[in-house]
């Protein structure tokens, strides 16, 4: 399985290459991609000497183009289409569907992969992408359960790709308003969940509070591990309870499916974490190749090592790691 | 080890650092400064400091800067007065940082950094300082920073 791992700048992509990723996925600095955040992502001068990097050391470089394009910025969809076939990259990440047909009439030899954001769920969804905009693969939804994921993969026209680790969401991806709804804006829309300037931390007497275009959504006690000032992550009051009414800060970890699902036929893993340093992306990627690299050697006697479990908890959100949807025994 | 680092080592930089008068602070860090991010200051992407403050507020040793962009070079002030986003954190994680052996968002999460004020600028000089391609830095700033993260494996690890 191909190893895809995340850059959000030139170190971080360097280091995913040299830590053993087999493809990197980056974006440009505005809104045409779903890590949108100040000062992250890549220039054309930056973009460029990624390329360099990464095609001189057998590298694929991936490209996504991942929001969805809104009425008024039309064509800052296209010049982002545009500059990553000049670039020369291997594939783009595309999510909505107005930029799919875009790309696939003017560079029909471009590959595309169809984002997460799609949100294609079962095969007859990837049959339509795959028909209408030729898609070579799809990155499939994190709420699938391993078994959807291998029924997915049974009759999928294209190669298919899966999170195998970072931090998790409500997972209503490409469909999420709940950002939108405090803040106005949505990963979907501007590039960002949670933007950056609708979020303020205080440190008080009762312990960090999290706000979120001035409203409340968590205050961490002395001592209790913080998460990402998302809405989805708060903690509120449901009938005098105060609790993780919609989910607690946690990352995925899937290093024991690497098995189950390398037999499904997935070609990719996909790493999270474009918005992270490059210590991270060092750190998860290293863990990952060395996991992939020993399943190749062990096969059937492959367990994950439990230095590389700790040293993905230590990185993780919530510190705490989970199978996500893939283990939901009850579909 | 950890213990005699925070008897001996901690008092001892804490000390000199609030001994050596701010003008040397100043003018030693608006130098180191202004050269590690020459290029980024060429390309406009530190304009986000300009006639704004950046404070950063090193606990343990008590020491703190405030930081800014002034035409084209990095100005220093003291710690005193009023700041747009503040970062404050002990000696250890400022150390694990610089020398990129630490995640940001992970000592954040861990309650070990904690950042107040403005949050989008205090992203924005983190995502700067992610992107900064040691590679570029001179010789003798390389090797600071390589001294940085050799001292920092030392005196740290735990």
């Amino acid at each position: 399985m191909e190893l895809v791992c995340p850059a959000g700048s030139l170190p971080a992509l360097k280091v995913a290459v040299d830590s053993g990723a087999d493809a990197v996925y980056m974006g440009f600095k505005d809104d045409t991609n779903a890590r949108h955040f100040a000062g992250l992502n890549f220039n054309d001068r930056k973009a460029k000497q990624a390329l360099d990097y990464a095609i001189d050391r057998q590298v694929k470089v991936f490209v996504a183009i991942n929001t969805y394009a809104q009425p008024k910025g039309w064509k800052r969809w296209q010049e982002a289409v545009d500059r990553a076939y000049d670039l020369g990259v291997n594939a783009l990440i595309v999510a909505d569907m107005g930029v799919l047909e875009y790309a696939c009439n003017k560079y029909p030899d471009l590959a595309l992969h169809l984002s997460v954001q799609g949100s294609a769920t079962n095969h007859e969804a990837l049959k339509f992408y795959h028909q209408h905009f030729g898609i070579r693969r799809a990155v499939l939804p994190r709420v699938l359960s391993l078994a959807q994921v291998k029924l997915a993969a049974e009759k999928s026209p294209v190669d298919l790709e899966v999170f195998g680790f970072g931090s998790l969401c409500i997972m209503a991806e490409g469909r999420c308003y709940l950002s939108s709804y405090v803040t106005d804006e949505s990963p979907n829309t501007c590039g960002a969940c949670s933007p950056a300037k609708a979020v303020r931390w205080e440190e008080t007497a009762e312990g960090r509070e999290s706000r979120l275009n001035n409203v409340l959504i968590d205050r961490y006690r002395e001592g209790e591990n913080a998460g990402y000032p998302t809405l989805c992550k708060g903690r509120f009051k449901v009938d005098d309870h105060v609790y993780n009414a919609l989910e607690e800060p946690t990352s995925l970890n899937t290093l024991r499916l690497i098995p189950e699902l390398s037999a499904a036929g997935v070609k990719a893993i996909k790493l999270e974490g474009r918005q992270r340093s490059p210590a991270y992306v060092e750190q998860i990627v290293r863990v990952w190749r060395e996991a992939l690299d020993a399943y190749a050697i062990e096969r059937d006697n492959f367990a994950p090592r439990g230095e590389w479990l700790d040293s993905l908890s230590k990185v993780s959100e919530g510190t705490q790691t989970t199978l996500g949807a893939y283990s939901r025994p009850w579909q | 080890m950890q213990t005699l680092i925070q008897k001996v080592v901690e008092p001892l930089v804490s000390q000199s650092a609030q001994v050596c008068p701010f003008l040397i602070q100043k003018i030693t860090l608006e130098k180191l400064l202004s050269q590690v991010f020459a290029l980024e200051i060429a390309d406009g992407d530190l304009d986000c400091l300009a006639n704004r403050y950046l404070k950063v507020y090193v606990k343990d040793l008590n020491i703190g800067w405030r930081i800014t962009l002034n035409g084209n070079h990095v100005q220093v002030e003291r710690l005193g007065g009023d700041a747009d986003v503040t970062i404050s954190g002990n000696a250890k994680e400022f150390a694990l940082l610089v020398s990129r052996q630490e995640d940001p968002d992970t000592l954040f999460f861990q309650r070990r950094l904690t950042i107040e004020g403005d949050t989008e600028l205090g992203l924005e000089v983190k995502n700067i300082l992610d992107a900064l391609d040691h590679e570029n830095l001179s010789f003798p700033l390389k090797q600071l920073l390589e001294s940085v993260s050799h001292v920092s494996r030392f005196i740290y690890a735990a």
